[in-house]
Formats: structure tokens, sequence, C-alpha cells
């Protein structure tokens, strides 16, 4: 019973996990770059939920309104000015930016609020759960961070396979060039894409701050890893594959906690590097043709 | 005033001159053959009127409009459509999505869905499979339709016979009358220099970048046409090398 209880508090925290590996898969999936600045993005996304708090005093939940909208025309912009340039210099370049945003932005947090804990207030839910018997009992915002991975999950996959930007999105991870020739601006199409994967992750990095009860200047570090475990997990350009990654992860960390608290992280590393060793492509990532 | 119209057009790949000083025209509903050997600069001069190549001197001007320096994206929005070599499809997308894809422009036309299924039977057949689970003949139907959801006034169709069987390319042959028939203006790259000469109103053969024969294919002989592909003593050409009149 004790198991059990550890693999459904794995399921809720691989729903976090999946939401904040979704926009690293949606950055190499369409744009063919690895954000190596993902988890300190994810980071920043934190902090500005912070500022708006200590400006307008309201509760953390409402800062997704202003945050996520906001870091999703950050991605956009940075995109354009940045990244579109750095793709023309080769496959290293991209790489290479996103390596200096993930040193510039954990600096500038320590410079501009020291490395103490900033407080992101869950409210009322950080307590409240629902007891399932007296064995299990299920946290109320564990549950609500599941069920967003779980929404933006669909959302974002419906908006790929339904709509004409999705369609775009697809026909641009396979031949840019060609999809220029069809009259598209790639460069445009690469930038929202960018700009979806940045609102993601200021959801994630909002939500994980919640959870720790706070953010830190080098947080970014460790979530960036098990965002890069979640999508290799999964399997890369698969969705559910990083929903189903998460929740892996997730319960090898919390079923690992069970036996001893320095486990959980050790646990993660080796299911990844099983699933590595035994199937590259990922639980349900299709084999590489190419 | 022509449809097409290229001045003196010179492009590269950093010191080599891949096509050199190209002068030609293509009028409303013409079908000009551009032939030659390979690495003759065909694929180029195709590739700088399309603009996925920038040149570097002369000018194209396209229903009077100069758009030498317009991006590629653009020059699709006034009416310019490659088939790319090799065809190029996306291959995670369907059938059905790859036209919708062609038709990004949203410019006005005669062809639809509707219309491209009537016209190739095949691909409306094939529309819900993956494009990557195609054979090469229903790939090239698939790109020419792609690119004929955008409802050009000029379509530039490269090698579509290439690595086809026969019989493949006999139907696609056989559809271009009906394309041609909305007075669409076409450039065709081919290797086969019979089936080319049989459909085409002019033929331009370029030879190693240089325009060396131009005109009614029932002008020439074939043996002046094949002199002409292969080099073989042929004056006008030396006098271009060596710029004299």
């Amino acid at each position: 019973m004790i198991l059990l209880n550890s693999i459904s508090q794995g399921i809720l925290l691989g729903g976090l996990f999946a939401l904040s590996a979704v926009g690293l898969s949606l950055a190499f999936g369409v744009l063919r770059i690895v954000n190596l600045a993902h988890g300190d993005l994810m980071t920043l996304g934190g902090y500005l939920a912070f500022i708006t708090i200590q400006h307008t005093g309201m509760s953390t939940w409402y800062t997704f309104l202003i945050v996520v909208p906001a870091m999703g025309i950050i991605g956009y912009f940075i995109q354009r000015i940045l990244l579109q340039r750095a793709l023309r210099m080769g496959e290293l370049a991209p790489l290479m930016v996103t390596f200096g945003i993930s040193i510039i932005i954990p600096n500038s947090l320590v410079q501009l609020f020291t490395n103490n804990t900033q407080q992101l207030p869950v409210g009322a839910l950080a307590t409240s759960s629902i007891q399932v018997n007296n064995q299990i009992s299920i946290g109320t915002f564990p549950l609500i961070t599941l069920g967003i991975s779980i929404v933006l999950i669909v959302a974002l996959q419906q908006y790929l396979s339904r709509t004409k930007m999705g369609r775009y999105m697809r026909a641009a991870a396979d031949d840019s060039e060609v999809l220029r020739l069809m009259g598209v601006d790639h460069r445009k199409v690469y930038g929202i894409a960018m700009g979806i994967a940045f609102a993601t992750l200021a959801m994630a990095g909002i939500l994980f701050g919640m959870r720790q009860g706070g953010v830190t200047p080098y947080d970014g570090s460790l979530t960036v890893l098990f965002a890069f475990e979640t999508v290799i997990i999964g399997g890369l350009g698969s969705l559910w594959g990083t929903l189903l990654g998460g929740i892996v992860l997730g319960i090898a960390q919390t079923v690992a906690g069970q036996f001893s608290p320095e486990l959980p992280l050790l646990a993660g590393h080796l299911v990844f590097l099983g699933v590595l060793a035994f199937r590259p492509s990922g639980l349900l990532g299709k084999p590489v043709l190419r | 005033m022509p449809l097409l119209d290229v001045k003196a057009l010179s492009a590269g790949y950093g010191d080599l001159v891949a096509i050199s000083e190209i002068s030609f025209s293509v009028e409303k509903g013409e079908l000009l053959a551009l032939i030659g050997a390979n690495g003759a600069g065909k694929s180029t001069l195709l590739k700088t009127i399309v603009g996925s190549m920038s040149s570097t001197s002369g000018s194209i001007i396209f229903k009077g409009k100069e758009i030498t320096s317009e991006p590629d994206y653009k020059r699709v929005k006034d009416g310019i459509s490659l088939v790319p070599e090799g065809r190029r499809l996306f291959p995670s997308l369907t059938v059905e999505e790859n036209l919708l894809v062609g038709a990004a422009t949203d410019r006005r036309g005669p062809w639809n869905l509707q219309a491209i299924f009537k016209l190739l039977p095949i691909v409306e057949k094939l529309k819900d499979r993956n494009a990557a689970r195609l054979s090469g003949g229903e790939q090239q139907a698939v790109a020419i339709a792609r690119s004929l959801m955008s409802n050009p006034d000029l379509i530039l169709l490269d090698e579509i016979s290439l690595g086809l069987a026969p019989v493949v390319v006999e139907q696609i042959y056989a559809a271009l009358p009906d394309i041609r028939k909305e007075g669409l203006s076409i450039i065709l790259v081919e290797q086969d220099l019979k089936r080319t000469l049989k459909v085409a109103d002019k033929i331009s053969c370029l030879l190693e970048g240089h325009l060396v024969l131009q005109g009614k294919p029932s002008e020439f002989s074939h043996k002046q046409i094949t002199d002409a592909y292969f080099g073989h003593s042929l004056p006008s050409f030396s006098d271009s090398v060596m710029g004299v009149k």
C-alpha cells in the first residue's frame, strides 16, 4: 500500500515533469534547437511571477495570466533576434547561444535577488488533499498540476495536427526550405513555435516554484536535467511520450524515495540511462529512420 | 509584355560561376524547356528564379515587377512556384496536408482540393496516406499538385521524370494539357530530350552556364540541338565565352 501511495505521488510529480519538458520537445522537434537554457528560463518564469506578486500583491495563480504571455513574447523575439541568426551559422551556434543564456540568467538573478528563496505561495491548496483511504492521499496541488499538464498536451497536440500554423510547424520540421517555396516565411513559424515553448516552460517554472515553496537562482540546473530526461525517456517528437516519460521519471523518483532520501535523483538517472541503453528512441518515440 | 523577363542573369556558388549572363523570356501560357547536360546550370537557373539562390548580377522581372531581390517566400505570392528536384514532399504530413501547405499563399485561381482530385484521381485516393509512404511516381504527382495549389502564373518543373518508371512519366505528361488549359506558363527542365521537344513551345539550351541556343524546336535540326547540348563545334558558344558579339 505504501508502494501504491508512492506510485500515485510519482504520477502526480510526473505531470510537472511532462509540463516542463513539452517546450523542450517542441523546440527540438520543430526548430532542431537544443535549448540548454530551458531550466533557467523556467526559473526566470518563477522570478517573473515573484516580481508580479511583489508589485501587485495578487495570488500566485493569477500571475500565470501575466507571466505566461510575457514569456511567450520573449520567446518569439529571442528566436527571431538571437537564435535565427545563430541557426545560419550551423548547428553548434544556437547551442552556444542557449548555453550563454543559461549562464546569464542565474547570475543576474543572484545579483538582483541574492541566493535566498523567493516565496511563491500556493495558498490554501498547499496542504489540502483528497484522502482515498487511510494510506493513500492525493494532494490537490499536484493533482491540479497533472491536470494542467494533460490539458496542455492535448491542446498542443490538437494545435499541431489541426491548425494551419501547426501544419506549418510540422512542415518546417521536415523541410524549412521547401516551406519557403510554398510562400511561408519559416522564420515566423519558428518564432511562434519558440513563443509557445517559452509560454509552456514559464507555466512549468511557476508551478515548480510553487511546489518547492519558492524559487532560487540555480533551480534551473536541476529542472533542465529532469526535462531532458523526460523527453528522452518518452521519445522525441511524441507529446504523449513526453507525458509518459514524465510519469515514469516521477514514479522512479518517488518510489526510490521510499527507500532512502538520497536515492530519488540517482534512480531517475538510472531509468534514463536504462532507456538510452535499451530503447534509445524512447518509450513512444519512433525509431530513427534518417 | 512577357510574363517573365530574365535579363543578363548570373549566379554562382562562391567563386564558381554556375550561370552567366542568361537572358530569356516566357510569355503567358508558354512552355519553355530548359535543356542541357548535367551541371549546365539548369537547376541553378530555376533556383535563382524562385529566389532560393540569390543572383550576382542581372535582373528578373515578373509581370512587369522587378523581383530580383525579393525573398523566395514572397515570389510564391507573386505567382511563381517551383516543383523541386527530388519532389521534397513533407514526409511527416499526409498527402492532403501537403496540398494544404501548398495553398499557403491563398492566391485565387482554378486550383483547389476538388480541382486537383479531379485532375489527378490518384492523389485523392492517397489523400490520407503519409507522404513518406508513397512511391516515386505518387510523390511526383503530389509534388506537382502541391505547387498547383498556390495557383501560380508560372510553374517551374525540375526533373519531374527523374527515377520514375516510363509508364508513370507517361501519366504525368498526360495531365500536362489539362494543367496548361488555364493559361499557366511552364518552365520545364528534363533530361529526356525527345519528350521535351514534343511538348515545348520554345527551348533554351544551356552549356556550362551559358545560353547557347534558343528558339522554337522546329527551327532547329536534331543535330543542331544535340550539338548545343553537348557543346560540339559551336561557334556561337565560343563567341559568348569570349564576349564577342
